[in-house]
């Protein structure tokens, strides 16, 4: 046991060390945004001889970070939801079912990762559905390009969910529904909890769906802010980086509050008996 | 393996209706407009004219005869291959070493996860300042330490430039593996580890016995996600070699954007057309192969 | 139960934030109203006005007049300047009428025009990187006919070849300065390398170097090479080259790009292109540069002409206002001479600056032309020039001169051209950039860059279906 523990200890300083070398481009991103114009734009790892947190103030007006963080959160939460919500009903469905179709059907939403975003066809099917300039536009179509990537992902872990577990739900009297929603969802938890992350991240980063459909740029969202501070002939990295580190702080709160809810080594006693 | 019981099984049922709102979303807004967009390839569609003529495959033979064009899958290749290993091997490690009891396990998870959320524009920017030959911190940090011989051009060197973007990958994008693993752990019932521990298994047995079996359905997911958006992957190396120097890190997207910066937009559209094909030739298989692995080890 | 409670809570807490979202741009509505308002009617201003007036002028959320129209203009952030934000903000007051503005990146604003344009009927005005470079971006139908516009007569008259498209029409009118490329050069460096006249010809040009490089701690040329920043670089090539003008004559450079797109002459084939190459890399190869290039970025070329660390770098206006704004003190040290070639003061290429344009199935074409003739009328040009300094577009206006610009009657006898990217349909312009990284890096030569050229003009004369290919 003391073996363990102290086996652990000098893990934890190990991987200590390494985390921190792995924060050192981070440390230059938060550098980069205290310091002048005339120095910013040489991204060098040194100490500026005054640290200008003043820049944040900058940042924070003209780069519009409340207005940006609403409308990515707009955009986020509800296209987390849809994507979750319909990718787990789906890969449900594509774990158990076993049969030619649903082998067809997996294929075939495996593929959607394969081929990007196709700018112009998007856009004019969203002007004919007058879903131009708005976020629901944006909405649905990074849920569109998220279901087949958590889809892939959950159909794999659902897999390892044993029948048995279906068989005493429908004994015990579930419908399909009941039991999806009382049985498996649990146990994906950790799954679910970490898919959810990673469609967050893919929403809250996306800066190619929000900028090509949405026209107006007061719905700029976060990551599109940055564009702010394109100057004209110049950009003013001190300010841009300021937005970038502020656009990372919401995701890295969701990730450690994400990480907590998981909770650990989940036992399917519901197996047993 | 099921034993049948002598009471008749159940008849499980999963409606159809579970899949409709994915594929109502996925077909109209993903589907319809990408395949869609496919025609294009088929068209000499570009910045100067209105009127779109379509030259049919002929686009194809060009694109495939163009002495880029091998470089750019020849890159493609290394990338994505390197990224792969080296990128599962790491997050199979940093999740166990993440799943011990370690006081500060959230937190050294969190620092590990952190560069997958960092902007990939800004990641960028932040990297070439850092491996700058001259005065960027990496070789300074070499040449302090006395490892000066291994100071090198890296972006700016071409034999190094694609390898550079797969550092940065790594460095990004681990952690999301890492994140994947850790749930496949975490999905793992304590009761196999004690019913083992109970019967007399010690550590290595119980890795290769429970852990690695059960984790073979997240082996498939890392590998194959690291292979689909590896083949695709554009704004990592777009952002920290622009394809550069010369034209000795071009991958099949970011030659595809030169083009488009060029207003080729057909002759680009029949480059990610060429890709898709690519990918779909090469991980389809290899899914259906690792899958069946899986329903075995299961 | 639990979940039903979680799931109502977020419900709940999306509903909020919505609700708060939208109470937020109500807000801002009201105050940008009142911005607009005082903003227009203040000349002098800071960075305070300028952000309220960012708000201020895209009046989606205010509306237009009784009898008023709103026209969208589609422009990039990099190129919004407070000039035009002014003119806007004059032209509205005026008519009565209002401008919806729609800002995008400048890397995907030609995606984004391309996109709008080919589903139709939504755009009125926009802007292009260069006035005459807008033909390479996309097809002429997508631009109204200008050329009867009132104003078009006023143009001075040098101006008017290198705005035209390749049909003689006027289809876009300068909105900023018209770059002129050479070098930009920090005096107090070449009085203490002793250097009293500008170079004549190249041979004096390399003199000056070595007198730079022996008696100061100056570098001569700064070359910046690196990723993204290729462009520094290629001005010098673009400037160099544009002596096939003088050496050939305009009729004769004219058939020259006629002949390249129809494939009947080849990049390797012209002897100005391979002595330009050649020069820049003899500076390379007697030392007169720094040997960073391959890393050396924009924002580092910026530093080291504003810190004195190098005499000379190749640009055009541009640079001057970041350079300014960093370093404000050295406005008065700075001067510029054309790129000297062979035995030549050579010759300076013009890319003519950001242009305003009206889109040929504009929804609103009549406010559109108005709110362009508003532009390029006398009136609007008298104030606007002064925000503008370099910009001389008019015969009847006024100019006010910028360091660059200032330089012009000195050298009014070269031949100012046009930039061959706006000439040459099959002009490889993204490719140069990577070759001429080769080419400094010594992978390969002058005629193997020409050679590279070739091979990625033929992919783009095949591609767009010219003859010859």
């Amino acid at each position: 046991m003391k073996k363990i523990r102290r086996q652990n200890k000098v893990l934890e300083i190990v991987l200590w060390i390494f985390g921190l070398l792995l924060l050192i481009p981070f440390l230059l991103v938060v550098l980069t945004s205290v310091k002048d114009s005339q120095t910013a734009g040489l991204f060098q790892l040194t100490l500026p001889k005054v640290l200008h947190f003043e820049n944040y103030k900058v940042v924070w007006k003209e780069g519009q970070i409340l207005h940006g963080f609403l409308n990515s959160t707009v955009i986020a939460v509800p296209m987390c939801a849809l994507s979750l919500g319909c990718s787990a009903l789906l890969s449900f469905y594509l774990a158990r079912v076993k049969s030619k179709f649903s082998r067809f059907l997996y294929m075939f939403i495996v593929m959607g990762m394969t081929a990007p975003l196709s700018i112009v066809t998007t856009f004019q099917l969203l002007k004919s559905m007058s879903l131009l300039n708005t976020r629901l536009g944006v909405i649905l179509v990074q849920t569109a390009l998220e279901i087949p990537f958590t889809t892939f992902i959950m159909v794999g872990f659902v897999e390892t969910l044993p029948r048995e577990l279906d068989e005493a739900a429908t004994l015990d009297g579930c419908g399909p529904y009941r039991m999806f929603w009382s049985v498996i969802l649990p146990l994906l938890k950790p799954v679910f909890v970490t898919t959810l992350i990673l469609a967050f991240l893919d929403s809250w980063n996306d800066a190619q769906v929000s900028l090509f459909f949405l026209s107006d740029w007061h719905k700029w969202t976060m990551p599109l802010n940055v564009f702010r501070f394109y100057r004209y002939y110049q950009k003013e990295w001190n300010y841009i980086f300021g937005s970038v580190f502020l656009t990372t702080i919401p995701v890295l709160i969701a990730y450690l509050f994400g990480q907590k809810y998981i909770i650990d080594g989940m036992t399917a006693g519901s197996v047993k008996g | 393996m099921k034993t049948r019981t002598l009471r008749s099984r159940p008849a499980i049922r999963y409606p159809m209706t579970f899949i409709i709102p994915a594929m109502a979303v996925y077909m109209i807004f993903f589907f319809y407009p990408t395949v869609s967009g496919f025609y294009y390839a088929l068209t000499n569609w570009n910045s100067r004219s209105t009127t779109i003529r379509y030259v049919g495959f002929s686009q194809f033979l060009d694109v495939l005869k163009n002495p880029t064009i091998e470089l750019a899958f020849k890159n493609t290749m290394i990338y994505s291959i390197t990224i792969t290993v080296v990128k599962n091997i790491l997050a199979i490690l940093l999740a166990l070493a993440l799943n011990a009891k370690i006081r500060s396990r959230n937190t050294l998870r969190a620092i590990y996860f952190a560069p997958a959320i960092l902007n990939i524009v800004a990641m960028g920017l932040v990297f070439q300042g850092l491996l700058n030959p001259d005065f960027g911190f990496v070789n300074t940090a070499l040449r302090a330490m006395g490892l000066g011989f291994m100071a090198n051009g890296w972006i700016t060197d071409p034999k190094m430039a694609i390898y550079c973007t797969a550092i940065m990958e790594i460095w990004r994008a681990t952690g999301i593996s890492m994140a994947i693993y850790l749930a496949g752990l975490q999905s793992i019932p304590q009761d196999y580890y004690e019913a083992a521990t109970l019967d007399g298994a010690h550590g290595w047995s119980k890795f290769t016995g429970i852990t690695l079996p059960l984790l073979a359905p997240a082996v498939t997911i890392n590998v194959i996600l690291c292979l689909i958006y590896g083949f695709r992957m554009f704004e990592v190396i777009y952002y920290l070699t622009g394809g550069g120097p010369g034209d000795s890190s071009q991958v099949m997207q970011t030659l595809a954007y030169k083009y488009m910066g060029q207003g080729l937009y057909g002759y680009s559209a029949t480059i990610n057309v060429i890709l898709v094909v690519f990918i779909l030739v090469v991980t389809i298989p290899l899914l259906s192969y690792m899958r069946r692995r899986d329903s075995r080890l299961m | 139960m639990r979940k039903s409670y979680k799931l109502t809570a977020l419900l709940l807490a999306v509903l909020m934030l919505m609700a708060l979202f939208m109470g937020c741009s109500q807000k801002s509505a009201a105050t940008t109203t009142t911005a607009a308002a005082e903003t227009a009617a203040a000349s002098g201003d800071t960075t305070a006005a300028a952000s309220a007036d960012t708000t201020a002028t895209s009046g989606d959320t205010a509306t237009a007049g009784p009898n008023g129209v709103t026209i969208n203009f589609l422009c990039v952030n990099e190129n919004y300047t407070q000039a035009m934000q002014d003119c806007i903000s004059r032209w509205e007051k005026k008519t009565g009428n209002k401008v919806d503005v729609q800002l995008y990146p400048a890397e995907e604003f030609i995606t984004v025009l391309s996109t709008q344009m080919m589903s139709g009927g939504t755009v009125d005005i926009f802007r292009s990187d260069g006035t005459k470079y807008a033909e390479t971006a996309w097809p002429i139908d997508y631009f109204a006919d200008l050329s009867d516009r009132p104003w078009v007569s006023r143009l001075n008259k040098n101006i008017v070849p290198l705005i035209s498209f390749s049909d003689g029409t006027i289809r876009g009118v300068p909105y900023m300065n018209t770059e002129y490329l050479g070098f930009l050069y920090r005096k107090s460096i070449f009085e203490k390398a002793g250097i009293t006249d500008l170079p004549k010809n190249w041979t004096e040009f390399l003199d000056d170097c070595e007198k730079i490089k022996t008696k100061t701690d100056a570098i001569p040329v700064n070359i910046s090479c690196a990723n993204g920043s290729e462009f520094c670089t290629t001005h010098l090539m673009h400037a160099l080259f544009s002596n096939v003008y003088n050496v050939r004559g305009v009729d004769a450079t004219k058939q020259l790009f006629k002949d390249i797109d129809a494939n009947k002459v080849k990049f390797a084939d012209i002897p100005e292109y391979k002595t330009s190459l050649d020069q820049i890399c003899e500076l390379r190869d007697k030392g007169y540069i720094t040997t960073d290039f391959i890393s050396s970025t924009y924002d580092m070329a910026i530093e080291r002409l504003g810190t004195g660390k190098v005499a000379m770098h190749p640009c055009g206006d541009f640079i001057l206002e970041p350079l300014l704004s960093k370093y404000p003190d050295i406005e008065n040290d700075l001067g510029w001479f054309p790129v000297p070639y062979q035995d030549t003061i050579g010759s300076v290429p013009v890319c003519t600056g950001s242009g305003l344009h009206v889109a040929a199935n504009a929804p609103h074409m009549d406010a559109a032309l108005d709110f362009v003739d508003y532009y390029a009328s006398a009136e609007n040009q008298d104030i606007y020039n002064q925000d503008t300094p370099g910009l001389n577009l008019f015969s009847d206006v006024p100019a006010s001169n910028n360091v660059i610009t200032a330089n012009y009657p000195t050298y009014q006898d070269i031949c100012f051209t046009e930039i061959d990217e706006a000439g040459v349909k099959v002009w490889p312009e993204m490719d140069a950039r990577s070759d001429i990284q080769e080419m400094m890096l010594g992978e390969i030569d002058s005629k193997g860059m020409l050679d590279k050229m070739d091979q990625s003009a033929a992919i783009t004369g095949k591609s767009l279906g010219l003859e010859g290919w």
